[in-house]
């Protein structure tokens, strides 16, 4: 019960510290989904749709970049951002800009091979008869995100839910930076590691909730008319 | 105004077409025949240049490529109105609206020009997947089984439909179909196909009722006039 | 089969909660270091002697596994694994070190999950006391954190009188400051010396990093920005050469550290007399001089010293 009422107090009382970490937060989620469903879904589904000689190669590397630990994609981020790296000049490690770019990293792929997976299913039926009448390649992939309009909603929210969730490159190439760059998982593992259990359990069930929210409405579009797809 | 020549094209191993060489006259009525895995929609691919030949080429009259209008058996419609489904296929003019509405009626579905496209029957998807054909004037049409699914009734209204057309824009007219009835209504020159090979190719009557090759008397005899 | 794998998956989620659950009081998680030896002190006191690897100066004792909780400067300095070895050859005890924050350092004596606290945070010690979770603290070794930061210095620290007046300069300056803002013994020694504490919210320049010291030298490298650390991590750290060592040896960053013993009223199957026995063989002859002669090899000078 004492959760309960810290997570209350967290909440709605006087310190706006969580409120704070809830926007960082959403905020950078939000940026690094719609970066990569914006580029990631269109492409997998152009791979859908297409056939060329090299597109298993292709389709090969983007599952197999779907897999891409988090941390790692945040080590190679902490490289090309840190002092040292190429692109140190811009000092933007330890930034929301870095878990952004991170973040990017890891979710791109993965919106990109669930499109090209959710396209391929249609695409046969569809191709002939697109060529048939004559529709240009862009008419055609225009059509066909309409077509799988609600399962690639479902994608966005999946990329939305790993974004959220990701700790490790958020860690590393964020730094848990209070105000700054501290969002709710780095949050559980700092207070976990204080040993303020109560309130890292706190901050972990709003996370819970927030994620249960996503995935359900992902659920609910997946489940949609049973003609689609 | 369409030639094959030396065109082969095998698929897993099995070779679905060998056709040594094979013209379409400009205006004509073809109808392709044969028994199933016989080639009939091979060819129609390979003339539509959505299938990719083994070797041999398809030699278009200038400009015909662009033109054709190529259906699949089993046509697809989007999601969307009927009537939206049949105007995509005219491009760049005003009135395509109209011209959808005109073709719809002409294949009789008009009364389902609001439905959504992925609510229709498999012989109404195919009337639908005609009138993208004939709303607009084209060269060439390559057609695969084009009322397989439609009953007697609908194909006879299907047919009129097309020889209209063919008439009034006087295209060129490929069809297959396993009605050997359906081709006699509509076509000038019979293509027979056996194994992807022709088996028998002359005028539609001649083809009919005086098959030369074995594997044409064999088929042709075991017909159902429908 | 989907039958059976799911019962499979059943069973080993159930076993798995059932032996977290008995492990620990709270709904709190472990470090993960420490979540395998917890669950095999779980088993019983009394362990079978013949287990016993290192046996060849003293008897085994009845329960022979001390679950010993450290911060992680500590255990990054490296002094406990450098202790070890001969601690138990002359005791025939095994430690279990976990090291973790200050914070979710201590807290594992008040869950049971430890035996011994060796520890560096003076009030939260007397707290643990005050609660009845052990009946005194032992201050046996010490040594300083210092004040690192860039090789230019812009203010002025090197040449500053103590931490406070470097401290205050700093922040006058408004120059970057790198705290660990977790509670942990070098946190709470920071937010001593300065004279108003600064606010993360509205002082841009001061970065309440929440980590460990590593990380928030690897910050300090990164953003060319002060830091207090302790001097055995800060020398044995990757980037030490990217930063300068600029003050040490001031009196406010003496950091002490003390030994607990958690009390057996509180938790009855503690290892008293494990706890006791490392007590005293740290604070024998013995001890007291490999401790202060740890690090004058590697590094070339002492890092820890003992009263």
């Amino acid at each position: 019960m004492g959760t309960l009422q810290e997570m209350l107090a967290l909440l709605f009382g006087e310190n706006g510290e969580l409120r704070q970490i809830i926007g960082v937060t959403l905020q950078m989620s939000f940026t690094s989904t719609t970066i990569a469903v914006c580029s990631g879904i269109p492409l997998g589904a152009f791979l859908g749709i297409s056939d060329f000689k090299g597109k298993r190669f292709v389709m090969r590397i983007v599952h197999t970049l779907m897999g891409l630990p988090p941390v790692v994609a945040g080590l190679i981020v902490f490289f090309l951002l840190s002092r040292s790296g190429p692109l140190g000049q811009y000092k933007l490690l330890y930034s929301v800009t870095a878990m952004v770019t991170a973040q990017v990293m890891l979710i791109f792929p993965v919106a990109a091979g669930l499109s090209a997976s959710i396209v391929s299913m249609r695409a046969p039926l569809v191709r002939e008869t697109a060529q048939g009448i004559g529709l240009s390649p862009w008419t055609q992939l225009a059509y066909m995100l309409y077509e799988c309009r609600k399962q690639l909603f479902s994608v966005v929210f999946t990329g939305f839910g790993r974004a959220i969730s990701e700790v490790g490159a958020a860690q590393l190439v964020g730094g848990n930076i209070q105000y700054k760059t501290r969002v709710m998982t780095t949050a559980i593992v700092l207070e976990t590691n204080k040993g303020n259990f109560d309130k890292a359990v706190a901050l972990g069930i709003v996370l819970l909730i927030i994620a249960f929210i996503i995935t359900s409405a992902a659920q609910l579009l997946q489940d949609g008319r049973p003609t689609d797809c | 105004m369409l030639r094959l020549d030396r065109v082969q094209k095998s698929y897993k191993g099995r070779c679905v077409l060998n056709i040594k060489e094979l013209a379409f006259n400009k205006g004509g009525r073809y109808a392709i025949i044969g028994p199933n895995g016989s080639g009939k929609s091979t060819l129609l691919r390979v003339l539509a240049g959505v299938l990719a030949t083994d070797s041999g080429q398809v030699i278009y009259e200038q400009g015909l490529k662009p033109q054709l209008g190529y259906m699949p058996q089993k046509p697809y419609a989007y999601g969307f109105s009927v009537l939206r489904n049949v105007s995509i296929a005219i491009k760049g003019q005003m009135h395509s609206k109209q011209a959808a509405l005109e073709a719809l009626r002409k294949v009789g579905m008009e009364r389902f020009a609001h439905a959504k496209g992925n609510s229709l029957s498999g012989g109404e998807a195919q009337r639908v997947a005609l009138a993208r054909m004939i709303a607009l004037p084209r060269p060439l049409l390559l057609l695969d089984e084009p009322t397989s699914a439609t009953d007697i009734a609908g194909s006879e209204s299907v047919e009129n439909a097309l020889l209209d057309y063919c008439k009034q824009t006087g295209c060129t007219l490929i069809l297959a179909t396993h009605s050997l009835a359906q081709a006699q209504r509509v076509a000038e020159t019979i293509i027979m196909l056996d194994h992807g090979n022709i088996a028998e190719y002359g005028p539609v009557n001649q083809v009919l009722f005086y098959p030369q090759s074995e594997e044409g008397q064999k088929f042709i005899r075991h017909w159902k006039w429908s | 089969m989907k039958k059976i794998t799911s019962l499979f998956l059943l069973l080993i989620l159930v076993l798995g909660m059932t032996s977290c659950s008995s492990s620990s009081q709270s709904a709190a998680s472990e470090t993960p270091a420490a979540s395998t030896p917890e669950a095999a002190t779980e088993a019983s006191p009394s362990e079978p002697e013949a287990t016993e690897p290192e046996q060849d100066t003293a008897e085994a004792p009845e329960n022979p596994i001390i679950r010993l909780s450290t911060t992680t400067s500590v255990n990054d300095s490296g002094l406990l694994p450098y202790l070890q070895p001969a601690f138990e050859a002359d005791t025939g005890y095994k430690l279990e070190i976990t090291s973790a924050g200050t914070g979710a350092a201590i807290e594992k004596g008040r869950t049971g999950d430890a035996d011994l606290l060796l520890v560096h945070a003076k009030a939260s010690e007397e707290e643990f006391i005050a609660e009845g979770y052990a009946p005194e603290r032992i201050p046996f070794m010490y040594n300083f954190f210092v004040i690192v930061g860039p090789t230019d210095d812009p203010a002025g620290v090197a040449s500053s009188e103590n931490a406070s007046s470097a401290f205050k300069a700093i922040a006058e300056g408004g120059y970057t400051f790198i705290s660990r803002g977790d509670d942990s013994g070098t946190h709470k020694a920071e937010l001593k010396i300065w004279e108003t504490e600064p606010n993360p919210e509205t002082d841009k320049w001061y970065v309440s990093a929440g980590a460990g010291v590593g990380a928030c030298i690897n910050m300090a490298s990164e953003q060319q920005a002060y830091v207090l650390t302790d001097k055995a991590t800060y020398l044995s750290h990757e980037l030490k050469d990217t930063l300068s060592l600029l003050l040490e040896k001031s009196d406010e960053m003496k950091n002490t550290y003390s030994m607990l013993a958690v009390s057996p009223d509180k938790w009855p199957d503690t290892n008293i007399d494990g706890a006791n026995a490392f007590i005293e063989w740290m604070l024998s002859d013995k001890a007291t001089q490999m401790i202060n002669e740890y690090g004058i090899a590697e590094y070339g000078e002492q890092l820890f010293f003992v009263e």
